[in-house]
């Protein structure tokens, strides 16, 4: 008896395993593109005629899947939480950041007064969605909200902000910036909003932007849905990239789990997912409503070697034969969605110097043998090197990849996947790893450095992996600095990195999505999907 | 009665004060720093510091517990989520309902279910109905219900159709949460039910009452029910603390801003007050839960009534 309950739970187990099947990515036709859902609705099929179904222009509904839920919609901590393509749309800042430019948004452009005071011209006709003119006087005090919500970060020179007329404010820094791109936080994360509205009690649920889109519904953990404002300040020919309003309404759902977000893709629930599994993008390949969209971003993942003088990896000689043993494509193949950098950074970033490809180097060239002759060097004894790397899959999968690189050459290594949390902790202490697998980003090669090798990121002590060196130190000054920053700074600090077998910017990380086939994503939009200005195909 | 309840709620202080105490000293020396959990790595160590200034986390542990006991019990105020800025009981309100929906939903259906299964196999114990019921409950013990879960979703969202996959909305958006929730709740009711069945049937007073002519059922309903409630009551406790305690899964795999969701942010971004807040409404959950349970356990035994009403126990 118990043998054949037995076998009949297996049958059952092993029928229901095989009833999940291969999904079926054929989805309803033009389900995706008629997003007019009610609240409710479970996302049936309907025609393609609902695309532009009152004729102004813009497509009628536009759903995104999010993979963090917002939370809150407070004008701060605005990259956090998949916040970007809501913010976006209903907020106006001074600026965008867009491919190393500070292109116009509430501002008309800025004037250099002097190298410590810069003037910002606003446009004397911007209002809120409730029709309050935004002053130089409330530009003042979202600043200084901001500032008192506790998000002044990496605004070392930031001195103070005043209106110095009644569309016009002056910033003073406390020093003459020199970073590439200083004001990316400054002026194009600080939302502007009139202080007439501000309501602390209920500005998290329903704010007062200036946007191109209004807040209708916030439900917290569960959709955000945004209108179109026919009443925006900016008129359309004035518009700029990220000011676009191409969608009549956008409606965010939050979506955790990613196996969710393909259902509701092939549903035709959700027009807009980036967050999927490989073998589920994959997947949509082949689909007659939707497209699988890859576009280089400026994100990348770096091989922090453990540089302190109790770990092996001090020797720089250790740290050349683990970079020549490891074969950076075959890691980026594994990742998937991601691309081996065989020069000095990421090819997305506006600074990439193409030339530093052309050198034969551990980027661009894995070679077990010169590794072994490396490691012949050292004083390595068969020790088991700990590889540190966070429980994401993807990173699992590369660091799998490189051990097999490196035990092929004879070094042993151990894998350890932990909590985000934990290996950010663990960057700090120096018995905890010896190599890590560490995700950053930024705009420009001299931000992706500046993060790796810039000790004063970490109280003038050390840069990240415990390197003490003051060349380095000098190099990453010249390369990140305004006036010297340029081709042959940043050459000169990726030769020293790689002479020094310093941190490996290994892999360059494309934003992949699945979209609408009606909808074209601008190729400058490296970290973020923007919806409500992206462009649509209304035939 | 009433002293007993009130002896109750009282002990239920001590067990959530007894709670805020052990979690909150268990986020204190949990590895990982806040600071980086929420600033992520690309902040500088200046700013970490301010943060963690800011935050308090640099005082001393007696004076931020005694910070958090005061403000938590006396003052009702559990501060403001570090990951959203936001008041975590305000958030709490709003989550709340959507949990318990999820936890009385289920709870209800494994009652119905449950129950009935068990009388089911029960009466006839020993013979094929008996196997198959079994058979069916070893199926749903074994399956977890995030399993059971994604399930459903490719069942009745991605190939039927007929519900919808995530979110939350009309009583539609619940059926499949209730669903998976229930399911291993169903099993295990099932089989205490099944069991006490099992033992009652055969008591003298049965026998008696159906010697005096009573129709098999009533004998059932009336005199074999109320007697072999006691243990399945005591597992329903367990039950549905478990079902509350288990939301996160749950409300992870449909998408809905419950408790359990809110909860497993909160872990993950290392947000101590929203964590801190979370547990102590399970545990206060879990303790009115258990009261509840003596209670059903008075209103079904004369005996522990009159005990309750002497003021024993």
């Amino acid at each position: 008896m118990k043998k054949i309950i037995a076998t009949l739970m297996t049958v059952l187990m092993m029928f229901s395993v095989f009833a999940c099947g291969n999904a079926d990515t054929q989805t309803p036709d033009a389900g995706s593109q008629t997003h007019g859902a009610e609240e409710g609705s479970d996302g049936t099929a309907a025609g393609g005629a609902l695309k532009d179904a009152d004729d102004n222009g813009r497509y009628d509904s536009i759903t995104m899947a999010l993979s963090n839920d917002p939370a809150e919609l407070l004008p701060w901590n605005c990259k956090a939480n998949a916040k970007p393509p809501v913010y976006n749309a209903i907020y106006d800042t001074l600026f965008d950041f867009i491919d190393g430019e500070y292109i116009n948004r509430a501002a008309k452009g800025y004037t250099v007064i002097d190298p410590t005071h810069y003037q910002v011209e606003l446009y004397d006709y911007i209002t809120d969605w409730n029709g309050n003119n935004i002053t130089a006087q409330d530009v003042v005090e979202c600043y200084e909200r901001f500032i008192d919500a506790g998000y002044l970060r990496r605004w070392s020179y930031f001195g103070k902000v005043t209106a110095v007329g009644d569309y016009v404010v002056e910033f003073e820094w406390a020093f003459e910036p020199t970073d590439m791109g200083p004001f990316e936080h400054i002026w194009c994360q600080v939302p502007i909003y009139s202080s007439s509205e501000w309501n602390e009690d209920t500005w998290a649920t329903k704010p007062v932007g200036t946007g191109p889109y209004i807040v209708e519904e916030f439900t917290a953990g569960s959709k955000i849905v945004l209108t179109y404002n026919e009443n925006y300040w900016q008129p359309e020919e004035l518009r700029t990239q990220h000011q676009q309003a191409n969608v009549d309404r956008l409606e965010f759902d939050i979506i955790t789990e990613s196996s969710q977000a393909v259902i509701g893709l092939q549903q035709g629930t959700i027009d807009v997912a980036y967050y999927l599994a490989d073998e589920a993008f994959e997947s949509f390949q082949n689909s007659d409503t939707l497209q699988c969209v890859s576009l280089p971003s400026t994100d990348f993942w770096a091989l922090l070697p453990n540089c302190d003088s109790s770990a092996l990896t001090s020797d720089v000689n250790m740290r050349k034969a683990i970079f020549y043993a490891i074969d950076s494509d075959a890691v980026a193949e594994a990742m998937a969605g991601t691309f081996a950098c065989h020069g000095f950074g990421s090819v997305a970033c506006p600074d990439y110097v193409a030339a530093t490809e052309e050198k034969t180097t551990f980027a661009n060239t894995c070679d077990p043998e010169l590794a072994k002759e490396y490691l012949a060097k050292t004083a390595y004894n068969g020790e088991e090197l700990l590889l540190v790397t966070s429980t994401s899959e993807q990173y699992k999968n590369a660091a799998m990849v490189m051990q097999v690189c490196l035990e092929n050459v004879g070094i042993r290594t151990k894998i350890n996947a932990v909590d985000q949390t934990i290996l950010d902790t663990s960057l700090s202490e120096p018995s905890a790893w010896d190599l890590m697998i560490f995700g950053a980003g930024g705009t420009f090669i001299t931000n992706e450095v500046d993060k790796l090798f810039n000790a004063a990121n970490q109280n003038n002590e050390y840069a990240l992996g415990f390197i003490k060196d003051d060349e380095l130190q000098r190099l990453v000054q010249e390369a990140c600095n305004v006036k010297t920053h340029g081709d042959a700074t940043i050459t000169a600090l990726g030769d020293y990195c790689i002479e020094n077998a310093y941190s490996w910017i290994m892999i360059g990380i494309d934003l992949r999505a699945v979209v609408t086939k009606d909808c074209i994503i601008p190729e400058n939009d490296k970290v973020y999907i923007f919806p409500s200005c992206s462009t649509y195909n209304l035939d | 009665m009433c002293r007993y309840i009130i002896r109750r709620l009282l002990t239920m202080i001590l067990i959530l004060v007894a709670s805020a105490f052990l979690i909150f000293t268990l986020l204190y020396f949990t590895p990982a720093d806040p600071a980086d959990a929420q600033l992520g790595i690309s902040a500088t160590w200046a700013e970490k510091e301010a943060l963690r200034e800011t935050l308090g986390l640099n005082r001393p542990y007696a004076v931020q517990l005694g910070e958090f006991m005061y403000n938590t019990f006396i003052k009702f105020d559990f501060g403001k989520s570090w990951t959203y800025g936001t008041p975590v009981f305000g958030e709490l309100m709003t989550r709340i309902p959507r949990t318990l929906t999820i936890g009385i939903g289920a709870m209800v259906i494994n009652l119905a279910i449950g129950i009935l299964m068990g009388i089911f196999a029960g009466v006839h114990a020993g013979k094929w109905q008996d196997s198959l019921v079994m058979c069916i409950l070893m199926v749903f013990i074994a399956c977890p219900n995030f399993w059971v879960a994604l399930m459903l979703v490719l069942l009745f969202s991605a190939k039927l159709n007929l519900l919808p996959a995530y979110g939350i909305g009309g009583y539609e958006y619940y059926i499949m949460p209730i669903i998976a929730s229930a399911v291993a709740g169903i099993a295990v009711n099932a089989r205490f039910m099944r069991n006490s069945i099992v033992e009652v049937f055969r008591a003298d007073y049965i026998t008696t009452a159906r010697a005096k002519g009573m129709k098999e059922k009533l004998v059932i309903y009336k005199e074999m029910l109320p007697n072999a409630l006691m243990p399945t009551i005591t597992n329903m406790g367990r039950i549905l603390s478990g079902i509350i305690a288990g939301a996160p899964v749950i409300e992870s795999v449909f998408s809905i801003p419950g408790v359990g969701n809110y909860l497993l942010t909160a872990i993950n971004q290392r947000d101590y007050p929203t964590v801190r807040a979370c547990v102590l409404f399970l545990a206060l959950c879990v303790s009115l839960i258990m009261l509840a349970v003596d209670l059903a356990y008075a209103a079904i035994d004369p005996r522990i009534r009159a005990q309750f009403s002497k003021g024993g126990r």
